[in-house]
């Protein structure tokens, strides 16, 4: 490297380093000021409700999420002086994540979702229950989804969706999926998993993805999945022999009535069939069936409920179906030898009466 | 122009039994069109049967009221042999007799090789004969599996979910043994062959070309002839 060029990386680096030394003042200087209440640990506030609302506000955690080089004010909008004399507004995430935003911030279509799921319309109507962004993704502390600390990474999501569903995570942390998913399982179940994530929709919302017309499809999507299922020893024609059945023709053929996956196995609390406290288990099962046929009793157990005729594991049903399968067959196959045999007859017939002779019809005519 | 000669034919069934042999056709295809619209319900054209028959509910009053058809024929054919000597006639006629087998097996030979007489049946072919008994054998396994499939529901509590699931597999296959064997088989033989192209008026206007039933029930044409049978 000759002289002149090594003076002038010099010259750079030493440019860069003021730049960014700058920049960190100008970030200091614009934040330091929320920071001289926000950033002492212990800053918060107890509500007439008696609530107590946390403050403060960890600058170091702020710098490692995805909103690091933001300031306090390019989401609180409406703080104009310090200290602000109002409760300053919810933060409106959609100030930069929207279509054509020039900030660069992240818009995918997923997020204009939200608006029709039981969520957006529930804040949409006012419920103050109703979750918003921060809700699920943080406030400060937002990390991408594939960041293990996230709270939207796959493992976390039951954590957070309990935050409010707290009866239904308990649930769901007794149940299989839960277990599994504790013992860090990749292939477990989250909500979103079935539910979707800002999609999630009522159960009786048609193009929910736990509708009844739905469920078998959400379940599908792990259970039919011979690669994932063989793990398990979970058999993966469960969903096709579903399928076939009562239930699942009628399911088919919109009867939302009849039973699926849910009605069952339950939603949250699914417990493989060993379990005792398992719906599916056969001492429950005429409990369970009862929930739609009043009177269900053990017969109702006595025999398999997702039956394959093909397989072998359906016993004298497998039996019974291969033996008619053989008749058929045969019988078909005889149909086509008396129908081969009869045209043979007919055309020897018509050729030792003169072939194509107009005045030969009686060869046609035979028993 | 000349004026044609009127084909002579021979009277093969009452307007009694036409009657009755159109109500089992109404009856079957009821049943088959219902039947198989459920047992292939993954296939365009089956859901768009089930569509016309005003969905799975209605697919199903039409399966039931075919059923109760079919039996109320059986009903009727009974009653017809108590009180009719020419349906006691036909049933004699019907009976299965060793020499159906000879008979069966000189026709399979005949047509095979050509060599010796083509068989001379009687009002009844061996094959018709078989058709008829075994039909009637498969229609009361089918109205027993079909009863039990009447309310799943019910027969569930009441036998077990087991037995539920063979009595679906026995209805739903033997449906389409019956279907070929008895359907397709009798429109072959009856329609299309021996002559009978394109289709054997008997089951309209009770006659059938004389020269055809000369051929396909000679012994039945002789005996006539001899005045032992009208």
């Amino acid at each position: 490297m000759t002289g002149t060029s090594m003076l002038r990386l010099r010259r750079i680096l030493w440019a860069g380093l003021v730049a960014a030394a700058f920049a960190t003042a100008a970030y200091a200087q614009e934040d330091v000021r929320c920071l001289s209440c926000h950033g002492k640990p212990g800053f918060r506030k107890t509500l007439p409700s008696g609530q107590v609302l946390e403050l403060f506000v960890d600058p170091n955690l702020l710098r490692l999420s995805v909103h690091k080089d933001k300031h306090c004010v390019d989401c609180h909008a409406d703080v104009s002086e310090v200290p602000h004399p109002t409760t300053p507004q919810p933060v409106n995430c959609r100030r930069c994540h929207y279509n054509g935003n020039t900030s660069g911030a992240p818009q995918l279509a997923k997020y204009l979702e939200f608006e029709r799921s039981v969520h957006g319309k529930a804040l949409a109507a006012g419920n103050p229950k109703a979750p918003t962004c921060q809700d699920c993704h943080g406030g400060h502390f937002i990390l991408p989804g594939s960041d293990l600390r996230s709270r939207v990474f796959r493992t976390n999501i039951p954590q957070v969706c309990g935050t409010c569903h707290l009866k239904i995570f308990a649930e769901y942390e007794a149940s299989i999926h839960g277990k599994a998913l504790a013992k860090g399982n990749p292939d477990a179940p989250v909500c979103t998993s079935c539910h979707g994530e800002h999609n999630i929709e009522k159960p009786e919302e048609k193009t929910s993805t736990v509708n009844p017309g739905h469920v078998a499809n959400t379940c599908a999507k792990c259970h039919d999945k011979v690669v994932i299922m063989e793990k398990y020893g979970v058999n993966a024609e469960q969903v096709a022999t579903y399928e076939e059945s009562f239930h699942g023709i009628a399911n088919e053929f919109g009867v939302l009535k009849a039973a699926n996956c849910a009605s069952c196995h339950t939603a949250h609390d699914i417990l493989p069939p060993s379990d005792p406290l398992s719906s599916v288990n056969p001492a429950n099962i005429p409990k369970t069936c009862g929930k739609c046929h009043p009177g269900a009793n053990a017969n109702f157990a006595n025999g398999r409920i997702h039956i394959d005729a093909k397989d072998k594991s359906a016993g004298i049903v497998y039996w019974v179906a291969l033996g008619f399968k053989i008749l058929t067959l045969s019988t078909l196959a005889g149909l086509f030898i008396h129908i081969g045999l009869d045209l043979y007859r007919k055309i020897r017939n018509h050729q030792k009466a003169g072939g194509a002779k107009p005045g030969a019809p009686s060869s046609e005519i035979q028993p | 122009m000349t004026k044609q000669r009127p084909v002579p034919m021979v009277e093969r069934m009452s307007l009694w039994q036409r009657v009755v042999h159109g109500i089992l056709i109404l009856a079957i295809l009821m049943l088959v069109v219902s039947g198989l619209a459920l047992v292939y319900h993954q296939h365009g054209w089956a859901q768009a049967l089930i569509a016309a028959m005003g969905g799975l509910g209605g697919r199903a009053a039409v399966h039931k009221a075919g059923a109760v058809l079919l039996v109320l024929v059986g009903l009727s054919h009974l009653l017809s042999l108590m009180v009719s000597p020419r349906y006691r006639r036909d049933m004699r006629e019907s009976v299965p007799r060793l020499s159906d087998l000879r008979q069966g097996w000189s026709g399979v030979l005949w047509r095979t090789t050509g060599k010796g007489q083509p068989p001379r049946y009687g009002r009844f072919t061996p094959m018709q004969k078989f058709q008829y008994w075994g039909l009637l054998a498969c229609c009361l396994v089918m109205g027993a599996s079909g009863a039990v499939l009447w309310s799943p529901q019910a027969s569930v509590g009441l036998f077990s979910k087991r037995f539920v699931d063979l009595m679906l597999v026995v209805h739903s296959s033997q449906a389409q043994v019956i279907f070929i064997l008895f359907i397709l088989w009798h429109l072959y033989d009856i329609h299309l062959a021996g002559g009978n192209f394109p289709m054997n008026p008997a089951w309209l206007t009770g006659k059938m070309r004389e020269d055809l039933f000369k051929a396909q029930h000679g012994a039945e044409w002789d005996a006539m002839q001899k005045g032992t049978k009208e």
